[in-house]
């Protein structure tokens, strides 16, 4: 355990015993896990939700004759050798 | 809206808790302040059973229907839950060092947690790589079957007395704690249980749009075709 990380100072700030470096330990890795989770979630669900308004900027009507024209060309030759 | 009353609402509370468990709660007896890690690991651990129940529900729920909506329900709370185990497991640990003078042992109650774990990870690896719709399937079935271990780890330590302590509340806690103790630990439980609710929240609507975006993305390349 690191001692290092609160020698006396935190004890003395918090009023802790000589156990305030487990205590400190394990409040700090539940904080860091949980707000990093938090955090992972949030930037998720906005770039999903980026990928959404994209998808909605393009309707299906204005993408179809442009992929009529590829699907066409496609076809025409055939699939492509590797 | 709900999202964020559930987002600031949890804030809230954990920064209360957080001032009950450093500036209201005293040292516990004979652990001194070492024993101030279950005011967040005890309610951790409960969430996790919460989180699991959801899980078991959700699964019968989505056996029985089909319904998409259940499956979305039932691995976001495996995520969730697996997340608070993993805290638990940690936290434990880290209260085991000072008070049992060691990190980890296979006491009853550890040795079950972290197969409880296991079993919640092979959940959510199920669900992640197994194709629909079989992957939905295998993970409801999996999430029915990993949740009769939740009933163990709480039993756990009064079917076979060893290192772990029993409850300090609820129905089968012998010990009567002091009234600051039990407000204490009930604080942190409701704002822990917010925090998941929020969560969990955050992650179905992941999964929601996630569908969303895949379902526009296989629309317009039916368009295309």
């Amino acid at each position: 355990m690191p001692r290092w990380l609160c020698e006396g100072s935190c004890s003395a700030v918090l009023g802790l015993d000589h156990y305030a470096p487990f205590l400190l330990s394990a409040f700090g890795i539940t904080l860091v896990v949980l707000v990093g989770y938090a955090l992972y979630l949030r930037s998720r669900l906005t770039g999903l939700r980026r990928r959404a308004q994209a998808y909605s900027g393009r309707n299906v009507s204005a993408a179809a004759p442009m992929a009529t024209t590829a699907q066409a060309a496609s076809s025409a030759k055939g699939p492509s050798a590797p | 809206m709900t999202t964020r009353v559930l987002g600031y609402g949890s804030l809230v509370l954990l920064a209360i808790a957080t001032y009950g468990i450093f500036f209201v709660a005293g040292p516990i007896s004979g652990e001194g302040d070492a024993g101030r890690i279950i005011y967040f690991h005890v309610p951790m651990a409960w969430v996790a059973f919460l989180a699991f129940f959801v899980v078991f529900g959700a699964s019968i729920a989505y056996l029985r229907t089909g319904n998409p909506r259940w499956d979305r329900l039932g691995r976001a709370s495996a995520e969730v839950g697996l997340i608070f185990t993993t805290l638990v497991l940690v936290t434990g640990a880290i209260w085991g060092y000072p008070i049992w003078n060691t990190w980890w042992t296979w006491d009853p109650k550890l040795t079950t947690t972290l197969i409880l774990w296991f079993m919640y990870l092979a959940y959510v690896m199920v669900r992640a790589y197994a194709e629909p719709p079989r992957g939905p399937r295998f993970a409801a079935i999996v999430g029915i079957v990993a949740f009769v271990d939740v009933p163990v780890v709480y039993m756990s330590s009064y079917w076979w007395r060893t290192l772990h302590p029993p409850p300090a509340i609820g129905p089968l806690a012998q010990a009567q704690p002091s009234t600051t103790i039990v407000w204490i630990l009930l604080l942190s439980l409701v704002a822990f249980t917010v925090l998941y609710a929020f969560l969990v929240r955050v992650r179905v609507e992941i999964e929601e749009t996630d569908a969303a975006v895949a379902l526009r993305g296989e629309l317009l390349s039916g368009a295309r075709a």
